[in-house]
């Protein structure tokens, strides 16, 4: 049984130095993340998400589900104890959902800040900050200067930032290794909401392919649009 | 007009001398004062809580006449008592604005330099639109008592009262009994004796006084003549650790104040250091002097924008001295992360003018955890409970230095049925006097949206549609939604599916009790809003939205 294990660990250490490579990051090693949503990470080139880059989600109008997404990615950034930073202008923030959706509410530091300088400093801050797992933000606006700023933060603090953003900014330029828009989908009355992520921008073949994905109300499980069944049966099955 | 309620009955507590002129009284009741016909009048409810709050600023203020400011011991302060026997050898004074507050100062020397200095004292009262009694005698309670009650106030009308050293129990005696402070009993019952001024009171034999009204009595005379010496307590304590530093000339370049705070800074954390403490909550001082008046020393003249009437002008702003305070989350002696701070809060908050002085103090400080004990510069924090402890821990001051305390806050879920209620945000960095708790209230919480407004969108009053066939009335409960379209963010959204109602109500002993029938509801779109109504109003709104 030691020789497939070996083989595993031999695949993951030169996975993460092909990524070293492609990305020319100094660290040693770039974490690999969950995105909190299984169906996406099929999707994206490593398998998920990395350390040290930002993610950015577009919307149009709000109630779309894409904070949520944010959210879960946040869940699976801060699970080693890391910290999010929630920097929140508008004060809109509600800590008692994050904390259904899993978010350990004692993980969270709330951020308000007044003036969007003192969000582009807060946020540049936060994500330069060895102790901050992710960052979340609502930047209306983001000048290409700032953005870049805040993926160079984002690379020396190994916090992933996660960006919540009107999708009237899918014409301005990114310096996001990821960009995803929501697009909300009509289900009549289920418990479960659907959504499509259509993937703009990321590496590897997988860019501008879209997926639909279905959200749990409840339980803020994620499971690809076509799998209808209820997954509890197949939980069982696997043995968890 | 201030007023209060004695025994059922509101009654006017202080009013203006416009009001005064008028009639008004103290202790009138209101009713009656309204009887006079509508003049304008603005009537408040008195609040003793901020009365003593603005008492407390206005002793920060008096320390520049005086190096010991203390309040007189009432259960409701009214005076400030300055001891300025060293100083200007002044004594007591009492302050007057609309309300009778006040202030005292004592010493038994009288000079030139006593005058000055009242007048000063009361010129920087009236420049902040207070008025104010000053009395100036041998002892705090004899200028208490003298503030209060010496006919010189009323006749003469002049704010400033001197009484010669040696002259105070003389000037006492006319005085009515009230003003040694007795309790009401020996009052009554020196009144019922016809003992109504202290004069009659000198003139009794002083074991029969004690045999007969009790100690309490012949405290308080002993004290206001000075036969018997009373301490004077500080408002402000004076801080454990402080470090100040004086300028032969003020100071306007910022490096040259940089350059000035590091050996301050230096000294506390040497001091703090050997005591093993750490500080956690600092404040700086800087005398500045206003930006037009460049020479002279570290003499306050009242800057021009505090005679302005400008409404939003709180106490801090108007006195000179520009504190800069700061928090810090975990205590701490570190030069170099004091020092960041304070450059940082510098940044934010510029100062004004010229600095005569700067005054380093350490309000508040906590045991330092050895490991923080820096020694030597990027020593890695080892033993911490989450990874980049230290990181973060700097991150949080940092934060809360330039954005402020209270918008740097850890999340402490609560368990209320109240929406807005259910959690609250509580400051990572400690102010003075509070603690940090975090603890979470057991059980789920219901589904709740990621995004609730603070202000409930009011939603059009759009005609109840039934589209699931339930009657138009609201008998029994509605299981879906009935609204049908909503006009939310400038759109129309028709409903297509909605999940409740879900009944919130909280008690009426809750201040402002809420019943509130909240729906989830998926848009056309396939959008999901977070609706309620009001059950006494029968109105909509989106509370919020689940993102």
């Amino acid at each position: 049984m030691e020789q497939p294990v070996a083989k595993t660990i031999r695949i993951e250490q030169l996975r993460s130095q092909i990524t070293r490579i492609e990305h020319g990051y100094p660290k040693e090693v770039v974490e690999r993340l969950s995105s909190g949503c299984p169906p996406l990470d099929t999707l994206l080139p490593q398998g998920g998400l990395l350390r040290g880059t930002l993610l950015e989600w577009l919307a149009e109008g709000s109630g779309t589900g894409a904070a949520t997404l944010a959210v879960l990615a946040a869940r699976e950034a801060t699970c080693n104890g890391r910290a999010l930073a929630v920097i929140d202008r508008r004060g809109q923030f509600y800590p008692p959902a994050a904390a259904r959706i899993g978010l350990d509410p004692r993980r969270v530091i709330l951020i308000r800040v007044a003036t969007q300088a003192d969000q582009f400093w807060a946020v540049d801050q936060s994500l330069r900050c060895e102790g901050v797992g992710a960052v979340l933000v609502w930047p209306r606006r983001l000048n290409a200067r700032t953005f870049r700023r805040w993926q160079l933060a984002a690379e020396e603090g190994g916090t992933l930032g996660l960006l919540l953003r009107p999708a009237t900014a899918r014409k301005e330029p990114s310096w996001a290794e990821i960009r995803v828009s929501v697009e909300t989908l009509p289900t009549g009355v289920d418990a479960r909401r659907r959504l499509r992520l259509h993937l703009l921008r990321c590496r590897g073949p997988s860019a501008g392919r879209t997926l639909d994905v279905e959200i749990d109300d409840e339980t803020y499980s994620v499971y690809p649009a076509s799998q209808l069944a209820d997954p509890a049966p197949s939980r069982r099955a696997a043995g968890a | 007009m201030l007023s209060r309620q004695v025994r059922g009955v509101e009654r006017v507590f202080a009013c203006s001398h416009e009001a005064a002129a008028l009639g008004v009284v103290r202790e009138q009741p209101l009713a009656e004062v309204k009887g006079l016909g509508n003049l304008g009048m603005v009537v408040v409810a008195h609040d003793p809580h901020a009365d003593q709050e603005a008492l407390a600023r206005w002793a920060e203020y008096c320390e520049r006449f005086s190096p010991l400011v203390g309040m007189d011991d009432a259960p409701h302060p009214d005076s400030l008592l300055l001891d300025i026997t060293a100083t200007a050898r002044l004594s007591h004074g009492e302050a007057i604005r609309q309300a009778p507050p006040a202030f005292s100062m004592h010493g038994p020397w009288f000079r030139d330099g006593e005058a000055a200095l009242v007048q000063e004292a009361v010129d920087g009262f009236a420049h902040r639109r207070f008025r104010i009694r000053a009395a100036v005698a041998d002892t705090p309670a004899g200028a208490w008592a003298i503030a209060h009650f010496h006919g010189a106030f009323l006749i003469r009308r002049s704010p400033v009262l001197l009484i010669p050293p040696g002259e105070t129990p003389g000037a006492l005696r006319l005085l009515p009994i009230e003003s040694l402070r007795l309790p009401a009993r020996t009052a009554e019952l020196l009144h019922e004796l016809g003992i109504d001024l202290l004069g009659q009171l000198a003139a009794l034999r002083r074991e029969e006084l004690a045999s007969r009204f009790g100690p309490e009595l012949l405290r308080r005379w002993d004290r206001a003549t000075g036969v018997q010496p009373e301490p004077l307590a500080a408002v402000r304590p004076k801080p454990e650790f402080t470090a100040a530093w004086e300028p032969e000339q003020p100071v306007r370049r910022l490096a040259t104040i940089h350059a000035a705070l590091e050996p301050l800074v230096e000294r506390l954390a040497r001091d703090l250091l050997a005591a093993g403490r750490g500080a956690i909550h600092i404040e700086c001082r800087f005398d500045c002097l206003p930006a037009a008046r460049g020479g002279g020393r570290a003499v306050y003249r009242p800057d021009g924008r505090s005679s302005t009437t400008a409404p939003q002008a709180d106490h801090s702003d108007v006195f000179p001295p520009r504190r800069l305070r700061i928090g810090l989350f975990r205590p701490t002696a570190d030069v170099k992360h004091l020092l960041g701070l304070l450059h940082l809060k510098l940044e934010q908050e510029p100062l004004a003018g010229p600095v005569a002085g700067v005054e380093i103090a350490v309000l508040e400080t906590g045991l330092l955890v050895p490991r923080q004990m820096p020694l030597f510069a990027g020593a890695p924090a080892d033993g911490n409970d989450r990874p980049g402890g230290d990181a973060l821990t700097q991150l949080i001051e940092r934060l809360s230095s330039r954005l402020g305390r209270r918008a740097v806050c850890s999340v402490r879920l609560l368990p209320d049925a109240q929406p807005e209620r259910a959690w609250r945000g509580e400051p990572l960095v400690s102010g003075p006097g509070r603690k940090r708790a975090g603890k979470m209230p057991a059980g789920e919480p219901p589904p709740r949206p990621l995004i609730v407004f603070s202000q409930p969108a009011a939603l059009q009053s759009i005609p109840m549609v039934d589209v699931h066939g339930f009657g138009s009335t609201f008998h029994g409960e509605p299981s879906v939604c009935p609204l049908a379209r909503i006009d939310f963010e400038g759109d129309e959204h028709r409903v297509v599916g909605s999940w409740g109602p879900e009944r919130i109500e909280t008690g009426w002993w809750r201040g402002r009790p809420i019943a509130r029938d909240y729906y989830r509801v998926e848009t056309a779109a396939g959008r999901r809003l977070w609706l309620f109504r009001q059950l006494d109003t029968g109105r909509w709104f989106v509370h919020g939205v689940f993102d």
